[in-house]
């Protein structure tokens, strides 16, 4: 091996030009892949920092109480199970690792669906977040952060908690009385989070084991959506994240242009070993001769490509640290935002072994080609020629020599043409992106903001969908949603205070005696099935039903089981949550009663909605529907049955009634009363706010300030038609602001700003890929152009001495070189015209042509160009001096 | 006594068909160990096909060389190339040096090839017989015709061949450099008991060899071994 690079550097030495190419080559496609690594390590580096300053450093929240609860079907209460309860947060941060550490309290809160009333959660072990019930529970007065407890459990022994935050009951009835099929379940109250219904569990994170289950189940399902749950708290918040999208295009793109250098680098390195083989040919077969077998003679190549990039490798690397610094501003330039320069350990040798492995790569034809050069050339040089079957007759001008030059360099000329037809497509991908950058689909609109226009709310007419003109981030705020989770420091009840209104799902039941079950909330909740109008022959149906026996109340049993009264009907109405001016709206609906604000927000009122309905009931008991009446409205949806209330008024009782569960396990009834203070013909307009039978409307402190356990699942943004927004976006912005500081929200301009940012991001960095490969490729074009004229010194002497001019060899030079630009332009015209449909099917912008043809002659020149010089070097000497001199 | 080369039904035909070149026609040719074969003939007669068939740089169309009763072209390439090598010295007329490396460096090349260290004694011995201690330094391309002739009789001989093939070794030199290397080809045949096949167009150094051996389009046509023979 000493002897192969022995000779490797001697050759390299004395071959001062192609060399000094070839090392140019690989200086610097080891500067630009390092560039391009450091510039992509640079954008995932802000990317990140931003994503942080947005999210936190927490992705997502563990939060569970049982190790073991893998079957939930089982009703039984968390109590037994104390032992094992581990209270305590994890968290799994952007780094994808579980941390076992407090800071439980927004995140927590948010993702997890918790209504706190006070304190937070718990922060270390040994606390714990109690439910209000809890305190009759203990025979205690009250409970309040702070408070030591101890808790006997029903093992006999005594766990001591400390209470660090209240939460609101979730001990509840529940079932879906509009569907008498459904599931119906009711649960325990549970200690630190609500029981609901498996889908709502959350799994523990046992801290000594760090065992956890998936995160999915114990998020509202909304958030489920999108937080990305599928695998333990790894996942993270995605979507509406700028960075992201831009870091996945960045990096793509990087990696392309990448692998572009890389192909580059290859091609040219092997054109130009190739050549070097080719000049040496006699060299080789002398090595040969001299007893060098086949694997010495090959690994002479192998050398000096690792010479060269034992040379050009830390200079190419420290070239490209200090290009990417630059890189890094432009790119930021174009992206519009400031990209932070980063330097990271693992561009370094990511791009050395990218770049090691093409000049390995391209060192092995010419290897293997040294390797099989026969002996016998050494002492018969002729017999290295390749033998033509057949010569050509006729005598050869200046032209035809050109032709018979190219063919004979076939190989090399193709590599060539091959190396400077990429910068040709690449040329004409990138006009064609700027063309779609700068394309009218792609401009910014001018929107003007009017209530009609917001998309969300528009009195006494069923709401179209429309395209909002301002781009809310949906998930933290729009017609569905689950809670948003960018209000780390605020806590549910405030932001329920801030959400125009909510809809909520009870943890309790509105309780009807049997006596005032008419046949208004009957043809609605369908819990006597013999008295609706159900077509004849359909009764039938109904004891196909499991469980259910035809025409009676199905959920007696279990409701008197679990302690509910057995002369009462559980009903689970629609409870909708709302401001104080949209409770003051409802007064043009009031039938009965008037809406009294302060009274529904202390819990002593609620307004009852009490609407016309019409049901139809020809799919009973697999499916009934129902429209509701607005007054005066004929039916002409269906031909079914018409309902009205007859019975409910202002002034009535209702009942609202749960089940708590004790330190014990022993079920508990709790009642409270409410007075209807209004009943309305109808609800509120607002789009995604269903009509309801039997609904109410609360305040946004009437169930706490009742104590009724309750979930809010939506909160929605309503803007009443008389709302005045001036300004355009930025009105709607600063509200959104100034309600919801920590929500992001974007415009529809911003969003399309920030879509042409990115192509332009993207035609940027085209735009330093073409760069790239026209500084490879023409240093590859010098090095070849360059290497065919001085190895063929001897027969241009010769041509020389028989009489051609220097103006006809360099003419013939000339046109061998514009034969190779030519050949270049022919190959990327044709690979853009397969190319740039596939990218885009309106491709011919007008640029294209132009730019394309600039292209083609700038190959073309450059290719001429290159000639030159060592063609000019040659004719200064004389014919014998060419011809004496040695190869 | 058997012979340390010898050819058994050796011919060379280059191209085929209508183009086909019988370089060498068939010929079964001895050289005694030790001894002074020049081949002579006219240009394009086959000496240097001979020459290169002998020496394994070239495959034989037909037939085959034994060298110390070893075959050289019934074995792999890499079998050939490693016992020419060892085995065998070229000495050629255009010297055909490494231009990239020092005298020292080309000479010492058939060991590095061999990973085989450097008899340093034998060494100085061989360079102080060709007269190149003092050049041993200097690139190929510094030194003068002569002393790169030197340079590759020098190259030839490191590797204590058996044998050593040259051909026209002094054609591209004048005749006092040419006389000198002649008698170094002598010297170092007679003190290392090598067998020197050489050709050459100079009848003056045809006829102080030990046998003449002519060839005329590819064919014998006079061996003055057979006639000695016969004799």
């Amino acid at each position: 091996m000493k002897t192969a690079f022995a000779l490797g550097w001697g050759f390299l030495k004395k071959q001062v030009r192609s060399s000094a190419l070839l090392l140019g080559t690989v200086v610097l496609s080891a500067a630009f892949l390092v560039c391009m690594c450091l510039v992509g390590s640079g954008a995932i580096h802000t990317a990140e920092l931003a994503r942080k300053n947005t999210y936190g450093s927490y992705k997502a929240a563990v939060w569970g109480v049982e190790t073991d609860m893998e079957n939930l079907g089982e009703l039984h209460s968390v109590w037994t199970d104390m032992g094992r309860v581990e209270t305590y947060a994890a968290f799994a941060g952007v780094d994808g690792k579980l941390h076992l550490t407090g800071r439980a309290d927004g995140t927590a809160v948010s993702l997890l669906n918790l209504r706190l009333i006070s304190g937070n959660m718990p922060q270390a072990p040994g606390e714990a977040v109690f439910e209000a019930c809890m305190a009759s529970q203990l025979g205690l007065e009250s409970i309040a952060p702070g408070d030591r407890v101890e808790l006997e459990l029903s093992n006999g022994e005594t766990l001591a908690l400390t209470v660090c935050g209240i939460a609101e009951n979730y001990s509840a009835v529940k079932h879906n009385a509009i569907d008498p099929g459904s599931e119906k379940v009711l649960f325990p109250s549970v200690l630190v989070f609500s029981g609901g219904t498996p889908i709502d569990t959350v799994y523990l994170l046992d801290s000594d084991t760090e065992d956890f289950w998936t995160l999915g189940p114990c998020l509202p399902p909304a958030a489920g959506e999108h937080l990305n749950t599928d695998a333990y708290p790894g996942g993270y918040a995605t979507g509406g994240f700028f960075f992201s999208e831009e870091v996945g295009i960045t990096l793509g793109t990087i990696g392309l242009v990448g692998g572009i250098i890389a192909v580059c680098t290859a091609t040219v390195m092997l054109n130009g070993f190739l050549m070097s083989v080719d000049k040496r040919q006699r060299q080789m077969s002398l090595l040969r001769c001299i007893g060098a077998t086949k694997k010495q003679a090959m690994s002479v190549i192998c050398a000096e490509g690792l010479i060269l990039l034992g040379l050009g490798l830390p200079a190419g690397t420290a070239l490209g640290v200090g290009i990417s610094f630059f890189a890094v501003r432009i790119f930021g330039l174009f992206y519009g935002a400031e990209v932070i320069w980063h330097f990271a350990a693992w561009p370094i040798p990511l791009a050395v072994a990218i770049c090691s492995l093409c000049v390995v790569l391209s060192t092995l034809i010419p290897a293997f080609r040294a390797g099989k050069q026969p002996p016998i050339v050494a002492a018969r040089p002729a017999l290295g020629h390749k033998r033509r079957k057949k010569g050509i007759g006729r005598p050869l001008g200046t032209l035809g020599l050109t032709g018979v030059n190219l063919m004979l360099s076939g190989g090399r000329t193709l590599i060539t043409a091959l190396s400077f037809s990429l910068v040709i497509l690449l040329c004409g991908s990138a006009v064609l992106i700027t063309g779609m950058v700068s394309d009218t689909g792609y401009a910014v609109p001018d929107v003007k903001i009017s209530p009609e226009s917001t998309g969300i709310s528009y009195e006494g007419e069923e709401l179209e969908m429309h395209r909002a003109p301002f781009y809310v981030n949906y998930r933290a705020l729009t017609r569905h949603l689950s809670l948003p989770r960018e209000l780390p420091e605020r806590l549910v009840s405030e932001l329920e205070t801030a959400c125009t209104w909510s809809y909520i799902e009870p943890r309790f039941a509105v309780a009807v005696k049997a006596g005032d079950f008419d046949d208004y909330l009957n043809g609605f909740f369908i819990y006597e099935s013999e008295k609706l109008p159900v077509p004849e022959g359909n009764m039938d149906g109904a004891e196909d039903i499991v469980g259910l026996p035809s025409g009676k109340y199905p959920y007696l049993s279990d409701q008197v089981s679990r302690g509910f009264e057995k002369d009462e009907y559980l009903l689970e109405t629609y409870i909708f949550s709302v401001s104080d001016e949209l409770l003051s709206r409802l007064s043009a609906n009031v039938i009965s009663g008037r809406i009294d604000v302060d009274a529904i927000s202390r819990g002593d009122e609620v307004v009852l909605t009490v609407p016309n309905y019409e049901a139809d009931y020809s799919n009973y008991p697999y499916g009934q529907s129902f429209r509701i009446l607005g007054s005066g409205t004929d039916s002409e949806y269906m031909d079914g049955t018409v309902f009205q209330n007859t019975s409910w008024t202002a002034g009535d009782k209702l009942a609202l009634t749960w089940v708590d569960i004790d330190l014990n396990g022993q079920a508990h009834l709790v009642r409270r009363e409410v007075t209807v203070g209004a009943t309305v013909k109808e609800g509120l307009s607002a789009y995604g706010m269903p009509g309801q039978v039997f609904g109410l409307y609360v305040g946004a402190g009437t169930l706490n300030a009742i104590g009724a356990p309750h979930t809010i699942r939506n909160s929605s943004v309503y803007f009443p038609a008389d709302v005045e927004i001036e300004d355009g976006e930025k009105a709607v912005l600063s509200w959104i602001e100034e309600n919801y500081p920590s929500v992001h929200t974007k415009t529809l301009t911003e969003v399309n700003r920030a879509e042409q940012q990115n192509k332009q991001l993207i035609t940027g960095i085209v735009g330093m890929v073409v760069v790239c490969l026209v500084s490879l490729g023409t240093l590859g074009l010098v090095n070849t152009a360059s290497v065919r004229i001085h190895s063929r010194s001897h027969s241009l002497g010769l041509l020389r001495s028989i009489g051609m001019t220097k103006g006809q060899i360099i003419l013939m030079l000339t046109a061998e070189s514009a034969a190779i630009g030519l050949g270049a332009c022919g190959v990327g015209l044709v690979a853009c015209r397969v190319l740039l449909p596939l990218m885009e099917e309106n491709w011919r912008y007008p640029a294209l042509g132009p730019a394309l043809g600039l292209a083609c002659l700038g190959t073309v020149v450059l290719a001429v160009a290159t000639v030159f010089v060592p063609a000019l070097q040659i004719m200064r000497k004389s014919p014998t001096e060419i011809i004496s001199s040695p190869d | 006594m058997m012979p340390i080369v010898e050819t058994r039904g050796l011919s060379k035909t280059y191209g085929s068909g209508e183009n086909a070149v019988r370089a060498l026609l068939p010929c079964d040719i001895r050289f005694e160990r030790g001894s002074f074969t020049a081949v002579v003939g006219r240009s394009g007669s086959g000496k240097s096909t001979l020459m290169h068939l002998l020496g394994g740089l070239d495959r034989p169309t037909e037939g085959d060389v034994f060298i110390e009763g070893h075959s050289l072209h019934s074995g792999s390439d890499k079998a050939r190339t490693v016992f020419r090598r060892r085995r065998i010295g070229f000495v050629f007329q255009s010297y055909n040096l490494m231009p990239e490396l020092t005298a020292r460096q080309n000479i010492l090349l058939p060991l590095s090839l061999d990973r085989r260290p450097v008899d340093e004694a034998y060494f100085k011995e061989v360079t102080e017989l060709l007269g190149l201690e003092n050049r041993l330094s200097h690139y190929a391309l510094e030194l003068s015709g002569g002393q790169q002739q030197r340079v590759a009789i020098a190259r030839a001989l490191i590797t204590k061949p058996a044998i050593i093939l040259a051909d026209e070794p002094t054609g591209n030199l004048d005749g006092k450099s040419g006389a000198e290397v002649l008698e170094l080809l002598h010297a170092s045949r007679r003190l290392f008991d090598q067998t020197l096949i050489m050709v050459t167009h100079d009848r003056t150094i045809a006829e102080g060899a030990d046998r003449i051996i002519t060839l005329e389009d590819g064919a014998i046509v006079q061996d003055t071994a057979e006639r000695e023979g016969e004799k």
